[in-house]
């Protein structure tokens, strides 16, 4: 594979290329270092279990603290209104609400905070409510609300303003990199949804092709390929291939290699659609052995052998194929049956992995006679015409000789090249090559990496029609990205130049590539892709790293002030 | 509109409104999240990731999203009009208290003779509910207690329920499942032998108690799983395999194992489909757990001992019949569709598989039979929290697309 030539790594590198460019800031207020303080009662969940009046009067001595209020609901429209009024009242730069949660109202009260100048990012909240009032006796929760509010507006006084924007993406096409069907699948998606798509396919995308169907209707794959190569809205780099990708969702930009030539473009979002590629079976001398796919040929001729066995394990010690094994392996079963019910055939396996509807399947093979051998391990073949498999019955707890005339052996699914790929992306992959999502449930087809989105065989072995699925939500995840604002900035790190000493540390260390030695020489970090995870703040030797909203600072006057350290 | 405020439903809400596009989230129960609320979390010391907990973001930030109109205690009347502009009206049960003015202060709670009221389970939103088979007053009594204690006056027991009418353009259908019920097949003795419980109450007892409660006057020194308790059973009309069934089971035996180091566990099944092909797998932990044995074989039934504890009665390989004692055992329940399926699926004009979920393509998985109508989750079909929110993700691209035009 040729790399970008010098003087298209510098033009990939140049200004343009927006790496350590700080999100804009917001007219905001002067810092006057004023705080407003917002006691909730909470409709006697924290007043009446908590004295808040004495609160109220041991926090509005405090310094800094130029207005200290007990509210009904801070939270409710009243409330947030009288917020707003008193910040404007008395010149507030920042203030600290006590009452429920963080989890629940914080987006509620940064809002607050935007709508009046003051930077959102400024604002403490104390939990004096589920973590005090809810679980003390009256005279303890007093106490301990009186540290909690005490820590925050300690903390809150030595707040300062965090780079923060939002924006929306400047560009609204999306990038998909991919060698098979999720990769058709998802800009289908995309172009279904309105978007622009760049395409970029390793091979001749005419050459795509679709090896299992799954009940997708036959030929719907084909026309859909046919369709996305003759679309406007369609840019095809084939054979093609990504080679960087850099930036953040305001402003990804890509280096593609289309042919012999080089081309940059920028995107809002990119989908790694990679698929895994079958591995064929061993042979074995003497026994024909043969693939599903290579069964499939055969019966699409209507050559029908009298007696198949299919084996559905693999000789090493793995007990499972992938997803699709036994789905084929009962597909084809039938369509013999089908075509001559005399004829017989075998299935072997540990386990039948026929999933929810997919058991239908099942219960039909076994009404038409298909044999199922559960064992755990490997059969034996012999040699011979026909020849011979030897298997062990879990079930009955005894060995059978089952005449032959074709075995189908069990492809292994082997991911290719995701190493490379997931280094480009950001996207790591696992010890056996499969691309690792971010939070698996909730989250699905999201890598780490903001405004990357991972689908296809790459990522887990999975059915056609599972493929399907996933390529549509990563597709649908990256449209809804490209069209609505991205919040940048906030609590993220920033390195003291002082300070770093530039020993890579912190490079090396974030999962998400935000730190780089900048032009200066010294660690510099991508607000775009940080995520205020706190490694690099954490990890850096010469302590020059400090996330803004939990700096070493206003961490230790916290605890100072929660474990009473002084002023008690 | 999206109807039913699950992973599904919820996932597509979100979906929608990040787009800018108002939802209507309705749901029939009194708070959102639907079962996901009743699941536990199977980390002991360290997080295994079973994401049960990411399930709570979820349902807060549909609590912060200003595009999202949450409408419990509703369920769907009536739907008529056309695509793109369905009419539909909604109708709400009685909902004595009032949702604005309750904070949850938990003084209702305190003075309630009959304990029939209760925090809602995902906190989402909240409000307290009354439960009517409880309250004595919906028992025909006099009782106001909750009525006089409650300093916002929030409730008001003879407020009635009422009827909505809207106008939405798109409807995604995403309505969930209905856990089967053990009682239906009685050969299992659920409810009927202390210490016989369904996977789903295990559950419910480890996410409250943090560990499974043997019944009284006992110790949990061995414990059985029986997989595919109301499926693959065409006895209960139940073809299908529900998919979860042999995941969950296996992280609540994980937990268990790691908190009882003595805990003698035994799985009777019939194959193991793990859906995670990545995860433990039950062969080969039971060969290199002294403590774990695995069984292929599907209980013919569940008897009492003469102390009373539940005794397991298979054939094992070999045709021989066996019996064994077990201090608990947990049937794993599998997927039915919701009810009232058929009933919503007929009046909003959509086919319905044989097995009773609602019917969509395998080409574009949440289009249902009707346009300007989706379906996502496992009203479709029995999955997991996985696959329900990549179903409620891609429902909301099509309701997206569909609204905005695009071809």
């Amino acid at each position: 594979m040729t790399l970008p030539t010098g003087s298209e790594a510098v033009a990939l590198s140049s200004p343009g290329r927006a790496r350590s460019r700080r999100p804009r800031i917001r007219p905001e207020k002067d810092l006057t270092e004023r705080i407003g303080v917002f006691l909730c009662r909470c409709g006697g969940s924290v007043d009446g279990r908590l004295d808040i009046d004495a609160v109220r009067e041991r926090v509005s001595s405090m310094d800094g603290v130029e207005t200290c209020l007990v509210m009904d609901y801070p939270c409710s429209k009243e409330g947030r209104e009288a917020i707003i009024g008193a910040i404007g009242e008395h010149d507030l730069d920042r203030f600290v609400v006590a009452g429920c949660s963080p989890k629940v109202v914080d987006e509620r009260f940064m809002t607050v905070a935007r709508e009046s100048g003051v930077n959102p990012f400024m604002v403490e909240i104390a939990n004096i409510r589920e973590h005090c009032s809810m679980i003390h006796r009256h005279d303890e929760a007093t106490s301990k609300a009186i540290k909690l509010v005490k820590a925050a507006v300690s903390k809150c006084s030595l707040l300062v303003p965090a780079p923060y924007a939002r924006t929306r993406a400047e560009r609204e096409e999306v990038l998909v990199y991919g060698n098979g069907m999720s990769a058709m699948v998802a800009v289908d998606e995309l172009l279904s949804e309105g978007g622009k798509v760049h395409l970029v396919v390793p091979f001749d995308p005419k050459n795509l092709v679709f090896n299992y169907h799954d009940g997708i209707t036959p030929g719907h794959l084909e026309a859909m390929r046919d369709r996305i190569l003759d679309s406007d809205m369609v840019t095809v780099y084939g054979p093609g291939s990504v080679h960087m990708f850099q930036g953040d969702p305001e402003n990804f930009r890509a280096l593609l290699r289309s042919g012999e030539e080089w081309k940059e473009i920028g995107c809002g979002a990119a989908i790694v659609a990679w698929e895994a590629e079958e591995v064929p079976p061993l042979s074995v001398d003497g026994v024909n052995v043969i693939t599903q796919a290579d069964l499939e040929h055969l019966l699409e001729e209507e050559k029908v052998p009298r007696s198949t066995v299919m084996i559905t394990m693999f000789e090493e010690d793995d007990p499972y194929p992938g997803r699709i094994t036994h789905i084929e392996a009962l597909r084809n079963a039938l369509r013999i049956k089908v075509m001559d019910p005399g004829a017989e055939v075998t299935i072997v396996a540990r386990d039948v992995l026929a999933f929810g509807m997919r058991e239908l399947d099942y219960i039909e093979a076994q009404s038409k006679g298909v044999r199922f051998v559960r064992t755990g391990s490997f059969p034996r073949m012999i040699e011979g015409s026909p020849f011979i498999v030897v298997v062990e019955d879990e079930t009955i707890g005894e060995e059978l000789a089952i005449e032959a005339d074709l075995v189908t052996m069990t492809s292994w699914d082997q991911p290719f090249d995701t190493d490379h790929i997931g280094k480009v992306f950001g996207a790591p992959v696992d010890e056996n090559g499969y691309f690792i999502p971010t939070q698996v449930k909730l989250k699905p087809t999201a890598s780490i990496r903001e405004g990357v989105y991972l689908c296809g065989t790459g990522v887990e072995s999975k059915t056609p029609s599972e493929v399907v699925l996933e390529a549509r939500s990563a597709a649908s995840r990256a449209m809804t990205l490209v069209r609505s604002e991205i919040e940048r900035g906030g609590a993220v790190a920033e390195v003291d130049p002082e300070l770093c000493s530039a020993c890579l540390t912190c490079v090396r260390s974030c999962p998400f590539s935000a730190p780089f030695i900048g032009e200066t020489g010294k660690a510099e970090i991508d607000i775009g892709l940080c995520q205020g995870c706190g490694i690099c703040a954490g990890i850096c030797p010469s302590k020059a790293i400090q996330l803004f909203t939990s700096t070493d600072d206003q961490i230790s006057v916290q605890t100072e002030m929660l474990t009473g350290g002084r002023d008690l | 509109m999206v109807i039913g405020a699950g992973i599904a439903g919820i996932s597509a809400a979100l979906g929608l409104a990040e787009r800018g596009i108002f939802v209507n989230l309705v749901d029939s129960d009194s708070a959102i999240g639907g079962r996901s609320r009743e699941l536990s979390c199977k980390g002991l010391d360290k997080c295994v990731r079973c994401d049960v907990c990411l399930a709570t973001d979820k349902l807060l930030e549909v609590g912060r999203s200003e595009m999202i109109r949450v409408l419990r205690n509703t369920r769907v009347k009536s739907v008529s009009g056309s695509p793109g502009n369905f009419r539909v009206t909604l109708e709400r049960s009685p909902s004595p208290v009032d949702e604005g003015s309750c904070n949850a202060c938990g003084k209702c709670v305190e003075i309630c003779p009959a304990n029939a009221i209760s925090p809602p389970r995902s906190g989402i939103p909240l409000t307290y509910s009354i439960d009517p088979d409880a309250c004595l007053w919906y028992r025909g009594d006099d009782c106001h207690l909750c009525e006089e204690a409650c300093p916002q006056g929030a409730i008001d027991l003879s407020r009635k329920g009422s009827t909505k009418r809207m106008q939405v353009g798109a409807i995604v259908v995403a309505t969930g499942f209905t856990p089967f019920d053990p009682d239906l097949d009685p050969r299992y003795s659920h409810d009927l032998i202390p210490g016989v419980l369904s996977s789903l109450e295990a559950e419910r007892q480890i996410s409250i108690d943090g560990d499974l409660v043997p019944p009284e006057g006992t110790s949990l020194d061995r414990l059985a799983f029986v997989q595919c308790v109301g499926s693959r059973d065409l006895k209960h009309g139940v073809e299908y395999c529900s998919k979860v069934c042999c995941k969950y089971s296996m992280g609540i035996a994980l937990l268990l194992r790691a908190l009882h180091p003595e805990l003698e566990i035994t799985f009777f099944y019939m194959d193991w489909r793990p859906y995670d092909l990545k995860g433990e797998d039950l062969r080969e932990w039971a060969s290199r757990d002294q403590g774990v044995r695995s069984i292929r074989s599907r209980p013919a039934e569940i008897l009492p001992s003469e102390t009373g504890k539940p005794v397991v009665r298979f054939t094992d390989a070999g045709e021989s019949i066996s019996e064994e004692e077990f201090d608990m055992v947990l049937l794993s329940v599998g997927m039915a569709p919701p009810e009232g399926l058929e009933d919503l699926a007929e009046r909003l004009g959509l086919r319905t598989t044989p097995q009773g979920y609602i019917e969509t393509s395998v080409e574009r998985p949440a289009m249902t039979s009707r346009p300007g109508i989706f379906a996502s989750g496992c009203c479709t079909g029995p999955k997991d929290i996985e696959e329900s929110a990549m179903e409620g993700n891609a429902a909301a691209g099509e309701a997206a697309s569909f609204l905005e035009g695009s071809p």
